[in-house]
């Protein structure tokens, strides 16, 4: 059978040929960019070229990754990549589903029964402590709003980390968030371009909280300020998502007491929050900045009680509203604190321990697990010595 | 590198193709793209590239040889020999790691080293040795233009397979021409198109869906890998004929609407065709092909197909995979060919559809098992229930790629451009240029944001 | 047509032959070794050698302290030593499973070597001179670093505990 030969269309070569030289030459004049706004990471500048690397491939791997880094017009094409799966008629793009005038990241699959084991280093925390602990695991919007879902998501399911929390704590107090968030639900309490909670579904999360730890709480007290209407967060740099924006807004009551914040590097401010995060890329880095290993505050809110926190990003823009309930706040991430936690113990009377994480986090990172089963393991050791002697 | 590269596309092609024009007319034409294949195919890294290198003056030297023997016993002798090189490397990369592996991990190791493209270039090499060998053509008379044959940097990586005897005339003579040119971007734009669109896109799906087990979830993954492999496969030997044609070669087709057949025997005659036309030439006919036995031919033909089960890979699967081909094959020529002609079109194309779906579940299974529990799936053997959420939302969010990849895969894209080629007159040339800009900026755009993802077939 | 000299061919056909073999012997026995020993049993056999009050393991969260690894890119790792900074005596030896966490793992390594060298030099002669001598072997999914008296052994012993699990 003889196929129909449709005739050449003779503009064809040449202009593809000037198209690509065109690219070529802009790829060329235009200086490297070391930041992708748009992908939230750094862009490649360089390539090594050594002997050893041209033998394997690695030189012309990170050439191409070089070139393809700084291509001319990168986030434009980024974003049109976005419309295009839209239009299409894909409802999710690498993880995250795009929702209904939202985009809400699918739930991480745990990993190496990271939850069931941090529970234990929890109770053997507790028990070891002897000090009051409350666990506060947060879900995210895919769970929470589910209205917000493209129908028939496959949402993975939370449940049963939840269910484990609530049967297997034994000694600390599990602080179940969820019925709180989900009675707001309609409301904005989740950001629609980043993982994180607003600052409304923090201040949820911190009367949860401190209703567990019986300190009574009114949220009218906080009034909302807007500081930021431009916001575009993790999730549109995961995605390429153009035309959804967010608006940051800080939480302050009248109530609200003095207070001195010692960063982790030593410097002191009096304020929590970091406005220079508001002209970048992360401007969620307002509510304490960025991977501090330990941060402390000094307030002078009349009470004894004294907070040590455990967290990871999420309890960042609840940390404004726990001001005015104790005399200070140690507040530490173990992602990035390596040091003795015997130090952070001793540097205060501590009345009250919290744990506050995103349901992501304590489901696959290990840090807290391997924090606390140091210290526990060094106590333990301890407490078994006493017993014996 | 290979053809989805930003650095291909926009570094390394124009530059290459521009600058051709200045030696295209010389004798210098063979000697410049050999050199820029050998940069091509070094990209990689610099070990493959001796392997290339390597191979190809084994390859020349002993074509040579082989031409300079008379005597057709001593013929033969330097022939086992020179093939029987080729072969151990490709035994060493391909099959020493996985039939050995448990004996060392140094062996195990192995298949990841295999330098890209082995099995295709290694293959136009013994083309070439058979063919002078059977006094098809002369030994190549110069190492310039064998390399060119075998590692011209658009089929080097993936194919087509060359035939050495019918290529021999183009590599003195492969004058550029308008209308080439002209061609071979619109061919190099439509394979980007079935690469970039669709064949990656059926592979995100193919990744998100694996390991689902409800019916639906199991037949989207099924076609996923159906139409990923295709237009993978005829995407890249798209835009390697689009390649050749820039710089004046012709290659043949290397697919032709497989999944329009209708029947196995005609399938394979379509898809390919390069491979399917090699081992026919060089070990089906030598085998005697059907001038023999019934029962001997029978013998061939699984032999053929066992070797191109092999071919693709060392795993049990491909080989059964293999036999599988062939077994359909026999049992058409013997008894299913009458009936099937009799049937209406549409049913022997389900049958034929049927028949790969099975087929390339073999292909993509690690292992027998979960090959054999899959296709039990397509069949409502072990599935977990009809579907599930996972399995809908995939569904619905791939309609507009299902969509594409049947109005393409069925040959209906044809007729439709020439539909529009009519409506248009002499508008066409215009829209059809700005069409395919928009495509390659479409292309862009799917490439900038995706984590790279290798073409399928250079695995094999 | 001018008629080649067979003679010529068949050197050539040799040499290529040779050098064939050469690039395909290398990529078994020379460069870098896949190894399946399992990673418990490559730690006891390298531990065993060691003094466990100049090493003693140090705990995953703490690792960070010195190296600048996340212990989550790496399939598996440990370190050793002791909370002496005087003491220049360290090992740690990881587990990959892919390219990029050699990489990795090297990089952290030789940052480690550089701080500690730049450290101790200037008032610790016979701490920088450890370091100077430190011993990194990186091999295709193991990954060893040492500093300290017995180099050489240490790195034969790491070699053999990768081989004795094969």
């Amino acid at each position: 059978m003889k196929k129909k030969r449709i005739k050449e269309n003779r503009y064809l070569a040449p202009a593809m040929s000037l198209l690509l030289v065109c690219t070529l030459l802009l790829s060329l004049i235009l200086p490297d960019r070391s930041f992708s706004a748009a992908e939230n990471r750094a862009l490649a500048k360089s390539a090594t070229v050594s002997l050893p690397a041209m033998e394997d491939g690695t030189t012309g791997r990170e050439l191409n990754t070089w070139f393809s880094d700084q291509f001319p017009g990168r986030n434009m094409f980024f974003h049109l990549n976005y419309l295009i799966r839209k239009a299409a008629g894909e409802r999710e793009i690498k993880d995250v589903f795009l929702g209904k005038g939202a985009l809400l990241a699918n739930p991480e699959a745990e990993k190496n029964d990271n939850i069931s084991a941090t529970i234990n280093a929890l109770n053997q925390f507790s028990s070891l402590s002897g000090l009051p602990c409350y666990v506060m695991v947060c879900p995210s919007a895919a769970t929470v709003q589910p209205h917000k879902l493209p129908y028939d998501a496959p949402v993975r399911g939370v449940s049963p980390a939840f269910d484990a929390l609530a049967m297997n704590l034994n000694g600390p107090v599990n602080a179940d968030v969820r019925s709180a968030l989900n009675d707001h639900n309609q409301e904005y309490i989740f950001y629609r371009t980043d993982h994180h909670w607003t600052t409304k579904g923090a201040g949820q999360g911190a009367k949860t909280l401190l209703e567990s730890m019986s300190i009574q709480t009114d949220l009218n007290e906080f009034e909302l300020m807007p500081v930021s209407r431009d916001f575009q967060g993790t999730l549109a740099s995961k995605t390429g998502s153009i035309g959804l924006n967010d608006t940051i807004e800080l939480a302050v009551s009248k109530n609200t007491p003095n207070y001195l914040v010692t960063w982790a590097d030593g410097t002191k401010t009096s304020s929590i929050y970091n406005k220079a995060a508001l002209n970048t890329k992360d401007q969620y880095q307002v509510f304490l900045g960025a991977n501090q290993a330990k941060v402390r505050i000094d307030t002078d809110a009349q009470t004894n009680r004294s907070l040590l926190l455990f967290k990871d990003s999420y309890a960042n823009s609840m940390i404004q509203y726990l001001l005015p309930y104790f005399s200070s706040i140690t507040i530490v991430d173990p992602r990035y604190y390596f040091q003795d936690l015997d130090l952070v113990m001793a540097s205060d009377l501590f009345t009250d321990i919290a744990f506050v994480y995103s349901y992501d986090t304590f489901a696959t990172i290990s840090s807290l697990k391997d924090l606390l089963n140091d210290w526990n393991s060094a106590h333990q050791a301890e407490s078994d010595q006493e017993t014996e002697g | 590198m290979v053809f989805t590269d930003l650095t291909f596309l926009f570094g390394f092609l124009p530059v290459v193709w521009l600058l051709y024009r200045l030696v295209a007319k010389t004798k210098l034409a063979n000697f410049y793209l050999l050199i820029a294949s050998l940069i091509f195919y070094g990209w990689g890294g610099l070990r493959s590239l001796a392997i290339l290198i390597l191979v190809l003056v084994w390859n020349y030297l002993a074509a040579g040889r082989i031409g300079l023997e008379e005597d057709p016993e001593k013929r033969k002798k330097v022939l086992f020999l020179a093939v029987g090189v080729n072969l151990a490397v490709l035994f060493f990369y391909r099959y020493l790691g996985v039939w050995f592996g448990g004996l060392s991990g140094q062996l195990a190791n192995l298949p990841k080293l295999m330098p890209v493209g082995l099995s295709f270039y290694l293959f136009s090499c013994l083309s070439c040795l058979f063919d002078v060998a059977s006094n098809r053509c002369l030994a190549p008379s110069s190492l310039i233009n064998f390399g060119v044959y075998a590692a011209f940097f658009g089929r080097v990586n993936m194919g087509p397979i060359g035939h050495y005897a019918r290529f021999e005339e183009q590599l003195t003579s492969h004058p550029v021409t308008r209308a080439k040119s002209a061609q071979g971007m619109s061919l190099f734009l439509q394979g980007m198109l079935r690469k970039v669109i669709l064949a990656d896109n059926f592979a995100l799906l193919y990744g998100t869906i694996n390991g689902n087990t409800t019916w639906l979830g199991n037949l989207l993954l099924g076609f996923a890998y159906f139409f990923q492999l295709y237009f993978d496969f005829s995407g890249y030997s798209r835009m390697a004929r689009g390649l050749a044609l820039l710089f004046g070669f012709q290659i043949d087709p290397n697919f032709n609407l497989p999944y329009t057949a209708a029947s196995v025997q005609d399938f394979w005659r379509r898809w390919h065709i390069s491979l399917t036309d090699w081992f026919r030439d060089y070990v089906y006919i030598p085998l005697g092909g059907n001038r023999v036995s019934a029962n001997r031919w029978r013998i061939n033909i699984l032999c053929v197909w066992l070797l191109t089960g092999l071919w693709h890979g060392a795993a049990l699967p491909f080989i059964v995979w293999g036999l599988f081909q062939g077994g359909l094959i026999l049992l058409e020529k013997e008894y299913l060919n009458a009936g099937l002609k009799k049937l209406p079109a549409v049913i022997s194309h389900l049958y034929l559809i049927l028949t790969q779906l099975i087929g390339w579940t073999f292909f993509s299974s690690p292992s027998l098992m979960l090959a054999l529990t899959r296709i039990g799936r397509y069949f409502a053997i072990g599935i977990s229930e009809f579907a599930d959420y996972a399995a809908t939302f995939e569904l619905f969010g791939n309609l507009g790629l299902f969509f594409l990849a049947i109005l393409l895969s069925s040959g209906l894209s044809v007729l439709l451009a020439q539909m529009f080629k009519k409506q248009l007159k002499g508008k066409w040339q215009f829209w059809n240029t700005l069409g395919w800009i928009g495509v390659l900026i479409v292309c862009i755009s799917f490439l900038v944001s995706a984590t790279a993802r290798t073409f399928l077939y250079a695995a094999f | 047509m001018k008629r080649r000299n067979p003679v010529f061919l068949n050197i050539g056909m040799a040499i290529t032959l040779c050098l064939l073999t050469f690039i395909l012997g290398q990529q078994i026995f020379g460069g870098k070794i896949h190894f399946k020993a399992a990673f418990n049993e490559v730690i006891s056999k390298l531990t065993q050698n060691l003094d466990p009050e100049v090493y003693p393991q140090v705990e995953t969260s703490a690792l960070r302290r010195y190296i600048d690894l996340d212990p989550a890119a790496v399939n598996e790792i440990s370190m050793y030593r002791n909370e002496d900074l005087m003491s220049a005596g360290e090992m740690v030896i990881a587990h990959f499973e892919n390219p990029q966490a050699a990489k990795d793992f090297e990089t952290a390594v030789q940052n480690r070597i550089t701080s500690q060298h730049d450290i101790y030099s200037g008032y610790a002669p016979e701490q920088t001179a450890l370091m100077e001598n430190a011993l990194v072997d990186i091999q295709d999914n193991y990954g060893l670093y040492y500093v300290g008296e017995n180099t050489a052994g240490m790195d034969d012993a790491f070699i053999s505990a990768l081989k004795g699990g094969q």
